[in-house]
């Protein structure tokens, strides 16, 4: 409906104007030309061409040329004419500061043409440290396995007859535990009670010192040695701790079954020695993260060595890509594949592009003949930056 | 001397000074030089519209002039031979190549450009014993090319219209007929689609009705929004061409005379509404039926259009 509606006001004004028309061909003063008064004077014709009016005054002209068919017709002519001028002046003001503005000529395509294959350079090379680092972080867990079975296997197998629970994981051989008795020790130093949960703790910490662990747990079978090793699984670490614990600990209830209150003493160590493990876990995860990261640090350092490597013959092989350079008409220019670049062009500028033998061009070069030397001079695309303006000629 | 009037005085010799700082050549010339031809600039294109410009907006304008045109064309009026020279060389092929597009052929062209620069030179000698120039009509706002350009525009329009005023070309006597043709051709169309003449006198007089409406509607219109009704439906230009001459993107021209045709429809249909005592529903009717009626007058002159050109290809 609204687009009929439109219509109708589209046929009724080219109705409008078509009556005008034949009115003017049959009286060249028709009542339009002769209620304008004085024309326009070519400075005012051209300075409204180009744009180059105040305001106030342009509305002025504007309410003459809507009435003088003839200043209308003159400023149609110099408008084409002066095409380049009133495109870049537009692209100029469309170049604004608002955000939308800066945006857009962020992402126009002359920003684009260079920032796409960078951007895709990047991705590129993201990808691949992300691939290396990974390689590397899977190379890192593979010595984990082949370094745990000599130690920690057999150790497994002995504690498997009577418990079920006693899988230990290759990084509690040194840390976690260690970190757990010097966490119960400082404790211990603080408390009495502590202090005895100390021994037992560190019963517990048998895990690394043979001596302690066949005192409190059972010698290993001779048929389990001929047992192939394998590595413990990384996500049994914290339930062996714990087993390993309450094992010491249960040893401990039945030495003291006739002292209730030291059961109870136990009891609360025993929970306070869980709260210390939470902590003692989460070291142990923070210290493989920390040896991940280490891992990834030096697969990083490499995957650099590698960047700065290619970025140099990148940088080689860019210097070759620049190097053709021309100096014409106090313009120096650069060629860059098929085209010409002046070292003073900035690409975030508006630029005006020309075809070579438009009419826009022959106005160009008849207005600049410097631009037409160079452009003479200079086969294929040339970007020069004349005046300010920066010229595309194609 | 006022205080404004000071105050402009140190603005026009500020401006000046920067105008020849600018300027890459300033062809020896001094603020004195310049002073006189730039108060005369911002009096007709600033002080003009805008009596109580700020002296910041005076700067700027001064500011926005063509300091390297403006100097040259400076020291060509006061016979810097030197500068003559430079504008000549310069601007030959400017004006060669714009007195060739507005000339019907080569001849033509060299001629009207012959007269240019016998115009800007000055043949004739005005009341003070100098030459009369138009060089003196440069204000520097817009480029010195495009004021050539618009110079040689301006002279091959009086001598095509001296031209014309000598001998009645063929060409509007053909003008004429089709003038002619056009009104018989338009009662024509119209008479097809009528039933009968009852409702023919009705839609004739609903048809001028409208058209009035629409002609005080268009007034009503902003200046900007009639001059882009105008260069599109009345002086044929494309779209893009017309946001050239407002100074818009072609879609921004296109939004704008959307919004055009919909101011008009409800301004005209207030008209006949308020004004004329007419219903919405007859309003609608009307629409339509005018719609129809200049389809058909639009074909029919498209058609005549066509008919001329078979018989006469040559023009």
């Amino acid at each position: 409906m609204k687009q009929t509606e439109k219509n109708e006001i589209d046929l009724l004004l080219r109705s409008w104007a078509t009556r005008e028309k034949s009115r003017s061909a049959l009286d060249a003063s028709s009542v339009e030309n002769q209620a304008t008064g004085a024309h326009l004077d070519a400075d005012e014709l051209n300075s409204f061409a180009e744009r180059a009016l105040p305001a106030a005054t342009r509305a002025r002209f504007t309410t003459h040329l809507v009435d003088c068919s003839h200043c209308r017709n003159l400023v149609v002519q110099l408008t084409v004419a002066a095409g380049a001028t009133v495109l870049k002046s537009e692209v100029s003001e469309q170049t604004g500061s608002t955000f939308w503005h800066k945006l857009r000529a962020l992402l126009s395509p002359p920003v684009l043409r260079y920032a796409m294959p960078a951007l895709a350079l990047l991705g590129v090379i993201t990808v691949g440290i992300l691939f290396l680092s990974q390689q590397r972080q899977a190379s890192f867990v593979a010595r984990n396995e082949q370094a745990a079975p000599s130690q920690q296997a057999p150790r497994i197998l002995t504690d498997q007859p009577g418990e079920t629970h006693s899988q230990a994981p290759a990084t509690m051989k040194s840390s976690p535990a260690g970190e757990l008795r010097e966490n119960v020790a400082g404790k211990a130093d603080k408390s009495p009670v502590l202090q005895k949960e100390v021994g037992s703790v560190g019963a517990g910490s048998t895990l690394d010192s043979t001596s302690g662990f066949a005192k409190n747990a059972p010698k290993p079978a001779a048929e389990a040695e001929s047992q192939p090793s394998f590595a413990p699984e990384p996500a049994a670490a914290p339930p062996a701790a714990r087993t390993q614990t309450a094992v010491t600990h249960d040893g401990e209830r039945n030495e003291a079954v006739a002292k209730q209150k030291e059961e109870t003493k136990v009891g609360v160590v025993e929970r306070e020695t869980r709260d210390e493990r939470a902590p003692a876990e989460d070291k142990d995860v923070t210290l493989s993260r920390s040896r991940k990261a280490a891992a990834a640090g030096r697969g990083g350092a490499g995957t650099r060595t590698m960047e700065a490597r290619r970025g140099d013959e990148a940088q080689s092989k860019g210097a070759d890509y620049y190097q053709e350079t021309f100096a014409i008409e106090g313009r120096r220019f650069r060629k860059q594949g098929n085209t010409w670049v002046d070292t003073a062009y900035d690409s975030s500028r508006p630029t005006m592009t020309i075809a070579r033998g438009s009419e826009q061009y022959r106005v160009l070069v008849a207005d600049e003949p410097g631009i037409r030397k160079i452009a003479e001079r200079l086969s294929g695309e040339v970007i020069v930056v004349w005046k300010g303006r920066v010229y595309r000629i194609r | 001397m006022s205080k404004r009037s000071e105050q402009i005085e140190t603005l026009l010799v500020n401006g000046a000074k920067r105008l020849l700082a600018r300027a890459g050549e300033s062809h020896a010339l001094d603020e004195a030089a310049l002073v006189p031809r730039i108060k005369a600039i911002v009096e007709k294109y600033l002080l003009k519209d805008e009596e109580n410009a700020s002296p910041e907006s005076i700067a700027e304008f001064c500011e926005g002039l063509q300091a390297d045109d403006l100097c040259l064309i400076v020291a060509c009026e006061r016979g810097d031979e030197g500068a003559w020279s430079d504008l000549v060389a310069r601007f030959t092929a400017t004006v060669r190549s714009a007195a060739r597009s507005a000339s019907s052929n080569e001849d033509a062209g060299e001629d009207l450009a012959q007269s240019i620069w016998a115009e800007l030179y000055g043949l004739r000698v005005r009341q003070d014993g100098k030459p009369s120039s138009k060089l003196a009509y440069y204000s520097g706002r817009g480029s010195l090319a495009g004021w050539l350009r618009a110079v040689v525009a301006q002279l091959a329009v009086d001598q095509h219209r001296k031209q014309s005023r000598l001998m009645q070309t063929e060409e509007d006597g053909d003008m004429d007929r089709l003038a002619q043709n056009l009104d018989e051709g338009q009662d024509q169309v119209v008479s097809v689609g009528v039933v009968n003449p009852e409702r023919a006198v009705s839609d004739k007089f609903a048809g001028l009705e409208m058209q009035k409406a629409l002609a005080l509607s268009f007034k009503q219109l902003s200046d900007e929004d009639r001059l882009l009704v105008k260069l599109y439906y009345f002086d044929g230009l494309r779209l893009r061409e017309a946001g050239a001459v407002l100074g818009v993107h072609e879609a921004t021209a296109s939004r704008r005379l959307t919004r055009i045709h919909t101011d008009l429809r409800e301004h005209v249909e207030r008209i006949l509404m308020t004004e004329k005592g007419w219903t919405k529903s007859e309003t609608d009717r009307s629409f339509a039926e005018i719609a129809v009626h200049m389809e058909g007058d639009l074909e029919g002159l498209v058609a005549f259009g066509d008919a001329k050109t078979q018989e006469h290809p040559a023009t």
